[in-house]
């Protein structure tokens, strides 16, 4: 006589199940490019447009570009938060 | 007769070398590089300068990414003073006990790249005397045994975004200023290394282990059929070298998926130096939870005058169990350091089962038995002193106590010599009025010159708190003293300074 197969069920705890998926993941992988400008207090912050976040450094470095030539002599960066 | 055949066998397998084959060889070094031409691909696409992609990761590569905040996040949550503080044991010496520490850590990572980082701790602390600690005295844990569990968890929406800040590029006057711009030369220098290495993998690699493998071929054929005028001697120790050589490369007992993997290693691990280690670093700035539960067995001696005189002094235990949760925020910065070069910040809730005897303060309560021998010339008096809680009066009690508590830490400029530390705790409970303490510390880094006296630039560094502390200033404790006159005022050398902020 055959013998009688005893199936077992998997028993999982689940205690943190990460939203999304793939799609979430390029989301977040994105890295963020925003515009700065040196305030004559010596510190950076954004410029007053409060322009970004671009997707590309190139979009950001347009930005700047023109932004910096608007307003000589001030120093303006493109910073990636990341 | 069989130990012999073990021993002989034995020896024969501590003298054996690995048998060269060349055709095995030869198809592994094809192996490693279809596992190494596609990564070089992809590779060489990610880093090179002109990529554009938003769905890949430039400024930092995802690889040396997750690797930065996993050894990041690794030491913020090892070294905190609330944290879990990872595998070890170690000898607590107080007043009048030895403490085991002991935990053991567990770092879990999801296996899906968008998922949490998580640190689970588990230990225990227990009295030790003559080098042994009993953990349990019949079914309860012994006095004063305290058994933990905790967790440091790093969320995946902040595991990837905003935890790293760099500049990119700098412009005047519509021109981009290429003079001095770290990241660009970062970005440079990277693409040089990979292209390097990709060359070397496709190329190099290939040419020099094949004609290596065709070499020994030469020479062991050579050693078969000896004509006139060769030197053995030396045949065989080309042949050794050749041998040698394979086999430091691995080809003649690795896998070439292990190959593959320590190639990648080492290319990786100079591509996450290039990447971390360069002036482009504005900042890097975490939040995290951490939490856990506590298990301890507390016993106190209570002291009441108005029960009878045998049963004034009481030894009690209470089990008593913790639980607690914190949010923390860490950020360092590598320039535009301002007021605060590094700051720590964390709020805390820790709700604990207590009662209202373990708040009490603990006095020296002195006994004195008067005898007198008849007839009665003179009088002795026999003195022990006990350390009780004056529970007079009292009615015991138990229930949960609520622990809201917030740190702040910073240290200050660029030098990062001088800090602050801040605490405040505010503990209300069902059983007994709320508790308030209050601490306010100074920091001060000092070299440490008892690390090598010979080196005057030792880079060891000793790290003090000068603190004032205003502990219970409601006074639940019933010491009948002032805030001003239950001041602490100390020296601490203690973690979590020396290593928090790296130096």
């Amino acid at each position: 006589m055959a013998k009688k197969q005893v199936k077992t069920k998997k028993r999982i705890v689940l205690i943190y199940k990460p939203q999304g998926g793939s799609h979430k993941l390029k989301a977040l992988l994105r890295e963020e490019y925003f515009v700065e400008e040196k305030r004559p207090d010596g510190k950076f912050r954004r410029i007053p447009q409060n322009a970004g976040p671009y997707a590309t450094q190139a979009e950001a470095d347009e930005v700047a570009r023109d932004y910096s030539r608007q307003h000589p002599d001030v120093e303006v960066r493109v910073v990636a938060e990341l | 007769m069989k130990n012999l055949l073990i021993f002989t066998l034995v020896m024969l397998c501590l003298n054996a070398t690995a048998q060269i084959s060349p055709d095995l060889i030869r198809k592994k070094i094809d192996a490693v590089q279809k596992i190494m031409i596609p990564y070089c691909k992809s590779e060489l696409a990610t880093v090179d300068t002109t990529n554009n992609n938003p769905d890949v990761r430039k400024v930092v590569t995802l690889s040396s990414y997750k690797k930065y905040i996993d050894q990041y996040f690794t030491y913020l949550a090892y070294n905190r003073g609330s944290l879990p503080t990872g595998s070890s044991a170690a000898l607590e010496l107080t007043n009048n006990s030895t403490l085991l520490n002991f935990s053991l850590a567990k770092k879990i990572e999801s296996k899906q790249p968008e998922g949490p980082l998580s640190i689970f701790t588990g230990g225990v602390k227990a009295n030790i005397s003559d080098g042994i600690s009993q953990l349990f005295s019949g079914n309860n844990l012994s006095t004063g045994t305290t058994v933990f569990g905790n967790f440091a968890f790093l969320p995946a929406r902040t595991k990837y975004r905003k935890n790293v800040k760099v500049e990119v590029s700098r412009w005047v006057n519509g021109e981009k200023v290429t003079r001095t711009n770290p990241y660009q030369d970062m970005r440079r220098d990277r693409q040089l290394n990979a292209t390097q290495f990709c060359e070397y993998v496709s190329t190099e690699y290939v040419n020099k282990y094949n004609a290596l493998v065709n070499r020994w071929e030469e020479v062991k054929s050579k050693l078969r059929y000896l004509s006139s005028g060769d030197d053995t001697v030396q045949l065989n120790k080309m042949k050794d070298e050749i041998e040698k050589e394979l086999s430091d490369a691995g080809l003649v007992k690795q896998p070439a998926t292990k190959l593959a993997a320590a190639m990648k290693k080492e290319y990786e691990e100079k591509k996450y130096d290039l990447e971390t280690e360069n002036d482009a670093w504005i900042w890097v700035h975490f939040q995290w939870f951490s939490g856990g539960v506590t298990y301890t067995r507390q016993s106190y001696s209570t002291y009441d005058e108005n029960r009878s005189l045998a049963e004034r002094l009481n030894d009690e235990n209470f089990d008593e169990v913790g639980f607690n949760i914190t949010a923390q925020w860490f950020t360092q910065k590598f320039r535009e350091y301002g007021l605060f070069g590094s700051t720590y910040f964390n709020i805390a809730y820790e709700p604990r089962a207590t009662n209202n005897f373990i708040v009490l303060k603990n006095k020296d309560i002195t006994s004195v038995i008067l005898r007198s021998p008849s007839p009665a010339d003179t009088v002795y008096s026999f003195q022990t002193s006990q350390k009780a809680r004056n529970t007079t009066g009292k009615t015991y009690r138990s229930g949960w106590q609520h622990k809201i508590s917030s740190t702040f830490t910073a240290m200050l400029g660029e030098k990062q010599q001088t800090g602050i530390n801040l605490r405040g705790e505010w503990i209300p409970s069902d059983i007994v009025s709320p508790v308030y303490n209050a601490h306010i510390g100074a920091l001060l880094r000092f070299v440490n010159n008892n690390y090598d006296p010979s080196d005057k630039n030792s880079s060891a560094k000793l790290n003090l708190e000068f603190f004032i502390e205003f502990n219970d200033m409601s006074d639940v404790g019933g010491s009948g003293k002032s805030v001003w006159q239950n001041k602490l005022i100390g020296v601490s050398t203690t973690v979590p300074f020396n290593k928090i902020f790296f130096k």
